[in-house]
């Protein structure tokens, strides 16, 4: 158990971190694709099956292959990539280093937080995630119904055509 | 939650009337939702369903402060009947995503879990993503769509991030529980950065600096009715939320993160201030005005006060009020100019319309804080609060901005009032003679009467 933990994790951030390294637009895809696998292993590890086989579906199934339409469509050149300054570079440096900072002092005591509820060997079971979905969180669960409407709206909005070109 | 409903529906149908192209009757139908909603809202009807879960409340601050977001969204769809006179297409859509918009806003102000809230920021924000880039030909309005898209979902991310560390430690989303949480965790790491998470997600939603670099871009090139909304009801609902998220879950804050609170609004206040003077265009000029607000507003939110609620409605709706009026000049001065935004198309508008000037000139008063318009009492109450709390020295440099605030309000009279400018007819129609005599008598209503509002929350 441990042994596979510190395995996938070690897989998580090799590949994302080869996603920002890599100069190859595709390279970074298939590199995001290994990373999210990595995390769906670990959804697995804490006995959450659901989470796991959704993530795998929606992220590495329908989202990165959009990715890789995109990137295809947008012909990602070196050429045409914006160049930034030493100075931005560096601000940027200083700044992505501290909020890394900030962000393992505030795991360093995150050891000494008890678990709330007992460790419950079903809890990712669809069933289980179905009843806290449709009892306890029913508001938000169909309330995200409008978020969906409206960004299928807008995409209708944004994405037809006009006929007339009037103004 | 039964006015949720009336909207939510109500936004669905105006897509299918969309189909018709009949465009008459869609801001009619809008309206009526929405008064419908607000009196469901005020009448109480299905407000504690058992189906809420404690996911929603509707108490007496989110009561109010929806219905003063129905009440702004309202004045909004009216003046839509002057914009949205010479376009043909997509006028159902865009008004049922304004309608889906004022969903998110009324979730954020009575969000009693943080699912909720987060949901409420997307709803609200999605639909604002779509319409800030409504004007499809105009690079500046794709560039504001693109711009706002980009950096609220990178706060998006940051806010979400802050709630699943808050999650992490206080094992639950509710905010009750989460208030019971904190005391024992005020030592705790990962609580320090998830709430530092959920201020920066919510400073970058109302636009405080130094998170409010999307604001004047995005402010300038979207549909002028859509930065009035922007400037109206998403500040006004990115504050309650703020303040709810404060006072129900989060207050006392670490001592570390009041510091940041500290910083947030110094910078707010001072930054835009100064900024505002250099400005040429009157859209960037409010823009910069309602980063200023923002600033005073984090001052409210600083001084964990009783009154704080009230204080908070009355000004965003004095402000929001006083911006409203200031947006539909612009529009229809901007008409009769040939689609500029600077400030010289005001050029001897006292000379051409002596109505629009006067009423220009009401919404700069009061937005500048000059007695007895309601902005003064707002400038005032807030002040008052501050110093009650011993707030001396962030006080002192509030009163200075607002002074600063006084000077460029002033700047736009210069045109106004100046003998240059030809001669040109401002077609001004009845919908929007309507919501600008309704605002203008609120704020002198409000100004000498402010415990018409301040009273309502006990």
């Amino acid at each position: 158990m441990t042994f596979l933990f510190y395995l996938l994790a070690a897989v998580a951030i090799l590949t994302a971190m080869m996603v920002v390294l890599s100069r190859n637009p595709v390279g970074s895809v298939i590199h995001l694709v290994l990373c999210f696998l990595a995390i769906a292993g670990h959804f697995i590890l804490l006995n959450a099956q659901f989470l796991a086989v959704v993530h795998i579906i929606v992220y590495t199934g329908a989202i990165l292959v959009l990715f890789l339409f995109v990137i295809m469509l947008l012909n990602l050149n070196p050429t045409n990539e914006p160049r930034k300054t030493p100075l931005t570079r560096f601000i940027a440096l200083i700044a992505g280093g501290l909020l890394f900072l900030v962000l393992i002092a505030s795991l360093r005591g995150a050891m000494e937080i008890r678990a709330a509820n007992p460790f419950n060997h079903e809890i990712g079971l669809v069933r289980d995630l179905g009843k806290v979905l449709f009892k306890d969180f029913l508001v938000p669960f169909e309330i995200s119904s409008v978020l969906f409407i409206s960004a299928m709206v807008g995409a209708v909005l944004l994405g037809k055509r006009d006929p007339l070109t009037k103004n | 939650m039964l006015s949720l409903i009336i909207i939510i529906t109500a936004g669905l149908l105006l897509l299918f009337v969309g189909l018709g192209r009949n465009k008459d009757i869609l801001i009619p139908l809008a309206m009526t939702a929405i008064l419908l909603a607000m009196f469901f809202q005020i009448s109480g009807a299905g407000r504690d369903s058992a189906l809420l879960n404690g996911m929603l409340v509707f108490d007496p601050v989110a009561v109010g402060f929806s219905v003063m977001m129905m009440v702004i969204t309202l004045l909004i769809l009216l003046l839509g009947v002057e914009y949205y006179a010479d376009m043909d297409r997509n006028v159902a859509e865009n008004f049922a995503l304004l309608l889906f918009s004022l969903t998110g806003a009324i979730l954020m102000v009575s969000f009693n879990n943080l699912v909720v809230l987060f949901l409420g920021i997307e709803i609200l924000s999605i639909p604002l993503y779509i319409l800030a880039g409504g004007k499809k030909k105009s690079y500046r309005s794709n560039e504001a769509s693109f711009k706002y898209f980009l950096l609220g979902s990178f706060a998006s991310a940051f806010l979400l991030f802050g709630i699943a560390l808050l999650y992490g430690v206080t094992a639950s989303f509710g905010l009750d529980e989460i208030r019971q949480a904190m005391p024992r965790f005020m030592d705790s790491g990962l609580l320090k950065t998830g709430v530092l998470m959920i201020i920066i997600g919510m400073a970058f939603k109302v636009a405080a600096v130094p998170f409010h670099f999307w604001s004047p871009d995005v402010y300038e090139g979207s549909p002028t009715l859509i930065t009035a909304y922007m400037a109206t009801v998403v500040k006004t609902a990115g504050f309650a939320a703020f303040w709810r998220l404060l006072d129900l879950a989060l207050i006392p804050l670490p001592e570390s993160l009041i510091w940041i609170m500290w910083i947030l609004t110094f910078l707010t206040m001072t930054v835009s201030s100064f900024t505002a003077l250099w400005q040429s265009s009157f859209k960037r000029l409010l823009a910069y005005s309602s980063i200023s607000n923002s600033g005073f507003l984090m001052l409210v939110l600083l001084s964990s006060d009783p009154m704080s609620p009230a204080t908070l409605l009355y000004y965003t709706f004095t402000y929001s009020l006083a911006s409203l009026i200031a947006f539909s000049v612009l529009f229809s001065v901007k008409k009769a100019s040939g689609g500029s935004e600077q400030l010289d198309i005001f050029n001897g508008l006292w000379k051409n319309n002596r109505f629009i000037a006067f009423v220009l000139a009401i919404a700069l008063l009061s937005l500048a804080g000059i007695p007895p318009l309601a902005g003064f009492f707002a400038k005032y109450m807030v002040f008052f609060q501050a110093i009650r709390q011993d707030f001396l020295w962030i006080t002192l440099i509030a009163i200075l901005m607002a002074l600063v605030g006084i000077y460029y309000y002033f700047s736009v009279f210069r045109f106004v009032f100046s003998s240059k400018g030809e001669p040109r007819t401002i077609p001004y129609p009845l919908s929007t003679r309507i919501v600008v005599l309704t605002a203008v008598l609120l704020l002198f209503i409000l100004g000498v009467y402010p415990a018409l509002l301040t009273g309502l929350f006990p």
